[in-house]
């Protein structure tokens, strides 16, 4: 009597149902960036009275935006680690730069991620003297890392430099894709700048930091070598079915 | 009374050799491309490498990731620019004017194969062509035997009704599909065919207007085929670090970017509707172009990106999309960091810059590499040329004797039929309006054509005898002319006609409007120029047409009274004196123009002073490969050169009162020699660069839908798309490298199915 379930090729059979069950998992995506800007004063000097800086402060500070400048939409088990935890105007002097590292990873198995993450960096040159001006230099330094990993991902860095009175100081976009630049960065300095804070009055300098990650998660095809034990495997399972047959017909 | 007879036909034929004048044909080596301000040049250009955006504009040219459902703009322009498929690719002429009860423009109907022809998914065969056919082909008196409204064109796109795309991967847009209520056989949905035929697009930088009624506009404002009659701010510029400000450009000389504003929205050609730009950009961007389409490595442009190596065809580039508009354009239209505030479907994250921007990186992508795909290489350009007249001699380049005649014959044909006042200038069109004017203005130490016989530019550059005038070319560029028709004098845009293919009922051409109500035509424009009405001159040539160059004046500087121009009795005035700026330079006869009381006048009193050519006029197309580029005309109605040149010998198909009167000077009857010199003479005019697809004319691969399983009776269905639409055919064009392929392309009429 036949039955259904052939108890010899049954451990093949598990196995290639397993094997085939591989071919509906999926590679997973991520991005990993960062961004670390410096704000090095250069030189400080009252025009009025040489040496007398006690009317000026410089003020350092980064905030994290939050909702709708920030963003993050995800399918399936996707996530984005974005905590950069807010400093709130430390003093900046010669000697001692604003220096903050802004990041954002994320990571995706099964599914999507769409997000942008954005860091306000500013610097702010208060004076308080009625009466003194002051004429400060400062070199805003940059270090971009963006790297991707998986078939879908792509992952920018963006800074823009602003002040008040000019609103595109400064761009840098950076890039990573899984295509052709999975691990992109960007080290560098901008001009010196010279801001002129008069008497009673502020100046700041702005740094928006945007960090944007596309992910999906990407079927995973068989390995070859999958599909050659597969075929080898239907082979002997083919001849012993045949070898039987055989056997009948001699029966 | 024979001898009278005689005399009479002698004189006719040797006057229509006397006035056998005009343009000649000329090469194309050499000659200048429209120049587009602010594109490339100036301080701070739009596009700031034109290599990658050339190689930007051949990746999305060709991918089928573009449309909604596999369609690429390739998809209709793979072969010699144009399209060469057979089946599915009937459309019931739904340019038509469907108000009356009888019309057909929703209708298929039989194609004079017999009652079972014609409709969706049917196959065209030799013997569907001409659609418009008298008893005796050469003569318009013997009786129209076969018309029909159908147009013979190329199948696109299922559509659907649009709900979003994804990011990386798969073809096609989410859409909610079913079957169309035109293009299906029973229950199941075929593809939707254009209601034109596919012009070609090489050589179509020429032209100073795009599509064939001319509605891709010289101006580009970055996001629509309108030019300035879309007042939108279609984009978005960057102004700081957190602003961005809606935007449009003014781009001069990119018609071709406007006409790439039209398919990828059309819900006949490529896309579902209500699909927009930016989710087009949010699906392409961050892919790799051509994503599953082969790459040769020697690929002209795109070799450099190609995956491929010798004898291993891979798809795709190294690259994304968003890397090249990166590299490519101004960082001011695509840095922006922020999201630009533009309505997002429910759900979705907000469109970044570079999503709300794609639009003008395809546009300009595309004209870019459209510009390269110039054809100016044909035997008729490499010949030698006598050197005073500067015509081809045929000489040394392995003709027979006998050829050599009959081009010689074809070529003195050409004009003697005038066919060269419309087919004028180096590109055979007086279309290509910057191109003829720069070429007639005067230019030290300018010269085109081939290096050992160069053509000095000026005022004989066309021919002698200031050959360009007689066809309206002047070195002012001037967008309007008046010509005359079978219902007399009339403005008329300059490089379009109406040469009675169809009747004007089946397809107005011209005469329709665009997306806001207003006349397609610039000539109408013109009117409410002359009428004083300037609120209603959208376009800005308009303003600067020049009545002097008109091929008839409008109005004469004489006190006799006139029944179709203006006269001083009516009122004239300078032109150009409304702007204190005189339009007279250059001009053989000073330019008059009616005052606006005599226009506003003559509107009631003398209304055929004033009248408007635009019933089923249509660009005039260049002749460049013409040979490989059928159907031909713009309902496809005509597979074979031969027949075309039918159809101008019986002095075109139908005529109707906008009909150009030059179509009633041809003298073709009669003389087969003639007409098969002038078909040589037309094929004189294909490169073989575009014959064998060789650089610039290589491609990537690219699998067409080619009709549907089954037949135009009886169709499978179950397209992956959805069960109720037929499942697709595929023609698959291998990708070719710069050295082009073995096999040359063929004629149009050697795809078709034998004559049954």
């Amino acid at each position: 009597m036949n039955t259904f379930i052939n108890y010899k090729i049954m451990p093949a059979s598990l196995m290639l149902m397993s094997m085939l069950a591989v071919d509906t998992s999926e590679a997973s995506s991520s991005f990993n960036s960062q961004a670390t800007i410096s704000f090095t004063i250069d030189s400080i000097s009252n025009t009025g009275t040489a040496g007398d800086l006690s009317g000026l402060a410089i003020l350092g500070a980064f905030e994290q935006a939050g909702s709708p400048v920030s963003y993050l939409s995800t399918t399936g088990n996707g996530s984005v680690d974005a905590n950069n935890p807010a400093i709130d105007s430390v003093s900046v002097t010669i000697g001692n730069p604003f220096v903050y590292t802004f990041s954002a990873n994320g990571n995706v198995s099964s599914g999507t991620v769409e997000s942008g993450n954005t860091g306000w960096y500013s610097l702010a040159l208060n004076n308080t003297s009625a009466t003194d001006d002051y004429k400060v230099i400062l070199t805003l330094t940059y270090n971009f890392v963006a790297n991707v990993s998986g078939d879908f991902a792509d992952n920018d860095v963006v800074l823009d430099l602003f002040t008040f009175d000019n609103p595109l100081l400064g761009n840098i976009f950076v890039n990573a894709n899984a295509l052709n630049s999975p691990n992109a960065g960007a080290n560098g300095f901008f001009p010196q700048y010279t801001f002129d804070a008069a008497h009673n009055s502020s100046v700041e300098l702005y740094a928006d930091v945007t960090i944007r990650g596309n992910l999906q998660s990407a079927p995973v095809p068989l390995p070859a070598s999958v599909w050659l034990f597969l075929g080898g495997l239907l082979g002997i399972h083919g001849l012993n079915k045949r070898r039987n047959t055989s056997a009948e017909a001699v029966c | 009374m024979r001898l009278a007879y005689f005399s009479m036909v002698c004189s006719i034929l040797i006057s229509e050799a006397i006035f056998a004048h005009g343009p000649q044909p000329t090469p194309l080596q050499n000659v200048p491309i429209p120049p587009v301000p602010g594109l490339l040049d100036g301080s701070d250009p739009i596009v700031v490498d034109k290599a990658k955006a050339i190689a930007l504009g051949k990746a999305l040219f060709w991918d089928v990731n573009a449309g909604s459902d596999g369609m690429a703009c390739a998809s209709c322009h793979f072969h010699a620019g144009a399209d060469r498929r057979i089946k599915n690719q009937i459309n019931p002429g739904q340019k038509g004017i469907d108000s009356s009860p009888d019309s057909t423009a929703q209708t298929f109907e039989q194609l004079p194969s017999g009652a079972s022809s014609g409709g969706p998914n049917y196959t065209v065969k030799a013997g569907d062509f001409p659609t418009f056919r008298y008893n005796d082909p050469f003569n318009k008196a013997s009786g129209l035997s076969f018309s029909t409204d159908d147009v013979v064109s190329s199948a696109g796109t299922f559509s659907g009704d649009f709900s979003g795309v994804s990011k990386y991967t798969g073809k096609d847009d989410q859409c909610v599909r079913s079957a169309d209520p035109v293009f299906h056989i029973g229950a199941t949905g075929t593809r939707r065919v254009e209601p034109r035929n596919t012009p070609s697009v090489i050589n179509a930088v020429f032209n100073y207007q795009n599509f064939w009624d001319g509605r891709a506009n010289n101006i580009y404002n970055g996001f629509s085929p309108w030019g300035e009659r879309d007042t939108n701010n279609g984009l978005w510029l960057k102004t700081g670090a957190r602003t961005v400000i809606p935007y449009r450009l003014h781009l001069q000389n990119s018609s071709l970017a406007s006409q790439a504003m039209g398919p990828p929205l059309s819900d006949a050609e490529m896309s579902c509707r209500q699909r927009k730009w930016p989710e087009i950009g949010r699906k392409l961007l961050l892919r790799q172009p051509l994503q599953n389409q082969k790459v040769h490595n020697e690929d002209s442009v795109l070799g450099l990106y190609s995956l491929s190596t010798t004898g291993n065809l891979k798809p795709g580039l190294n690259t994304t999309y968003k890397s090249l508009i990166m590299q490519a354009f101004n960082s001011k239209y695509w840095s922006f960091s922020g999201a630009v505030p533009i309505p997002v479907p429910n759900g979705q994250t907000p469109y970044n810059q570079m999503e709300a921007n794609f639009s003008m990186f395809f546009g300009l992508a595309l004209q870019l590499y459209q510009s390269t795909l110039i054809s100016d290489q044909a035997p008729f350009d490499l010949s030698p040329r006598d050197p005073d007249t500067f015509e081809p001699t045929w000489e040394g380049m392995g003709k027979t004797q006998n050829e050599i005649d009959a081009l010689r014959v074809g070529f003195e044909a050409f004009s003697l039929n005038h066919c060269n006042l419309c087919h004028a200038g180096p590109a055979f069109t007086t279309a290509a309006i910057a191109l003829n004017s720069a070429l007639v203005t005067p230019k030290a130490d300018a010269f085109y054509g081939p290096a050992n016989f160069p053509i000095p530019y000026g005022l004989n550059a066309l021919g002698d005898g200031l050959g360009g005038r007689a066809a309206g070319i002047s070195q002012y560029i001037s967008v309007v002319t008046r010509d005359i028709t079978l219902g007399g004098y009339k403005l008329l845009d300059f490089g379009f006609a109406n040469t009675g293919v169809n009747d004007p009922n089946a397809d107005q051409g011209l005469g329709g409007v665009d997306d806001f109500g207003n006349p397609l035509s610039f000539a109408d424009q013109y009117l409410q120029y002359l009428l004083g009405n300037y609120s209603n001159v959208l376009d800005p040539g308009v303003n600067r047409v020049r009545s002097c160059d008109f091929i008839v004046s409008l109005a004469d500087n004489t006190s006799v009274n006139s029944i179709n121009k203006f006269t001083a009795t009516d009122g004239i005035q300078l032109d150009g004196s409304r702007e204190n700026s005189l339009k007279q330079q250059s001009c053989l006869l000073a330019g008059y123009i009616p005052t606006i009381a005599a226009a506003n006048t003559a509107l009631n009193a003398t209304p055929v002073k004033l009248r408007v050519a635009k019933q089923a006029v249509f660009k005039v197309p260049g002749l460049r490969n013409v040979e490989l580029t059928g159907p031909y005309m713009h309902n496809g109605s005509m597979a074979t050169l031969d027949q075309v040149l039918e159809f101008y010998t019986r002095k075109g198909n139908f005529d109707s009162p906008d009909r150009h009167k030059l179509m009633s000077n041809l003298f073709l009857e009669g003389d087969p020699d003639g007409l098969a010199a002038l078909a040589a003479f037309l094929k004189s005019l294909t490169d073989d660069r575009v014959r064998y697809e060789k650089a610039p004319f290589d491609h990537p691969e690219i699998s067409i839908p080619n009709g549907h399983a089954g037949d135009d009776v009886t169709v499978v269905s179950d397209n992956p798309l959805n069960a109720d639409l037929a499942k697709d055919e595929f023609l698959l064009i291998p990708a070719v490298g710069t050295h082009g392929s073995v096999e040359p392309l063929q004629s149009f009429e050697s795809h078709l199915a034998p004559k049954e």
